[in-house]
């Protein structure tokens, strides 16, 4: 059990509880948060560095049940710390890239719904474009409200699909993970994510009209 | 964070909601095998040695450093003091004075005028026990966040011997009070405030 020797090292000394950790888990920690979040190795190093000091400050005080159970907890820990990072970095952006209607419109083309008409949210896409998503604001807890409630209402493999293609896993990891085959995952996830923007636009549509 | 060439200005949106802070409601039911599958794989990007070398021992330095209770038990094994009297002379419980020598309680939950005393009999200098509390609040602070943002069934527990009945290190509080975290800087500060004032007085 690798996550044993990482416990025994700890307890040894830090220098020891740190050299194994690193050695049993580091660069795939690494590995994954500069492959599937596309940040710099300056990036990369600075949140492993954070999950590797969480770690070796709390970890001679802990059991695990398991190297899974050990496992899950250490990239967990990583992962909040990536998505922490993405969210500071992003909400920083003085000048988010900035989309207009036809980024939205060329969006909806690849979700090939003729069903699905743009023109009716206009405002409401306008209204959601001026602002950064990652910056705490009343607009974006109305987004953010209405995308809660157009998950709930998705089944379970289609927000698992959405949640993980979204952190850049191939389809057949997807498979892998959610135990289902890969069997036209690609059209599955476009049709989840469609499903997902109409639902949140429509939502919000609602939200628009009533305040009007 | 799935990124293409062109806008897509809907992933955009879900990838802000994913990152979003608290967020508890679009957690993947698969994290467990995300973790098998991520440890599995293999990556082509890898830190350089020379960048490893320097996490560890910067890191290294950085963990070493005292916390109040390395502090207390280091001065308790090079001191005479008998703990019975040391409880005597500090009005610390038993139970108390074991949760600061395993940093298992928020200093400023301990009552000032009793840390004094067992600081100045122990020998302990005023810098280096507040720079020891310090370290024990960041320690803190790292394990309450753990409990708040990683789920229940993700969780380790305590090791055997390393909590005690008091309750005195309450998870339960923490866990729900997310306030609790970033108010207890400040009682921190006026603590130490007033640790030092007492400490220069008796």
């Amino acid at each position: 059990m690798k996550y044993q020797k990482v416990i025994t090292g700890f307890q040894t000394s830090t220098n020891e509880g740190l050299k194994t950790l690193f050695e049993g888990y580091g660069q795939k920690l690494f590995g994954f948060s500069v492959t599937h979040f596309h940040i710099d190795e300056d990036e990369g190093y600075d949140v492993l560095y954070k999950t590797i000091e969480t770690v070796g400050k709390v970890i001679t005080r802990y059991d695990f049940s398991s190297e899974n159970h050990f496992a899950n907890w250490l990239f967990k820990i990583h992962k909040n710390n990536i998505l922490q990072l993405l969210r500071s970095k992003k909400s920083k952006e003085q000048e988010f890239q900035t989309v207009d209607l036809s980024d939205w419109e060329n969006e909806v083309r690849e979700l090939e719904d003729a069903d699905f008409k743009l023109d009716i949210f206009k405002p409401v896409i306008e209204q959601i474009s001026s602002i950064n998503p990652y910056v705490s604001s009343s607009k974006n807890n109305k987004l953010f409200l209405a995308m809660q409630k157009a998950l709930q209402q998705l089944s379970e493999v289609e927000r698992e699909l959405l949640l993980l293609r979204m952190n850049n896993y191939s389809y057949d990891e997807i498979a892998a993970m959610l135990n289902i085959e890969n069997n036209q995952l690609k059209v599955k996830f476009i049709r989840a994510k469609a499903k997902l923007q109409k639902k949140t636009l429509e939502l919000l549509n609602d939200t628009y009209n009533e305040t009007k | 964070m799935k990124q293409n060439k062109e806008t897509k200005p809907f992933e955009n949106l879900l990838m802000a909601y994913i990152t979003k802070e608290g967020q508890e409601n679009f957690v993947s039911n698969s994290s467990d095998k995300e973790a098998e599958i991520v440890f599995a794989k293999q990556f082509s990007s890898a830190l350089s040695q020379e960048r490893v070398n320097t996490l560890i021992s910067s890191l290294t330095e950085s963990l070493s450093k005292d916390t109040l209770g390395s502090l207390i038990q280091n001065a308790l094994a090079s001191s005479d003091t008998n703990i019975s009297d040391l409880q005597a002379n500090t009005g610390l419980t038993t139970s108390l004075l074991e949760d600061i020598k395993s940093d298992m309680v928020f200093t400023n939950s301990v009552p000032v005028k009793s840390l004094v005393k067992l600081l100045k009999l122990l020998n302990v200098s005023l810098e280096k026990a507040q720079l020891a509390i310090d370290t024990t609040f960041e320690r803190l602070s790292a394990e309450s966040k753990m409990f708040l943002t990683i789920p229940m069934k993700a969780q380790p527990s305590f090791r055997k011997g390393m909590s005690n009945n008091t309750g005195a290190f309450d998870m339960v509080r923490l866990k729900s009070d997310e306030s609790y975290l970033y108010q207890n800087k400040e009682a921190l500060d006026k603590y130490t405030k007033r640790l030092s004032e007492l400490y220069r007085e008796i």
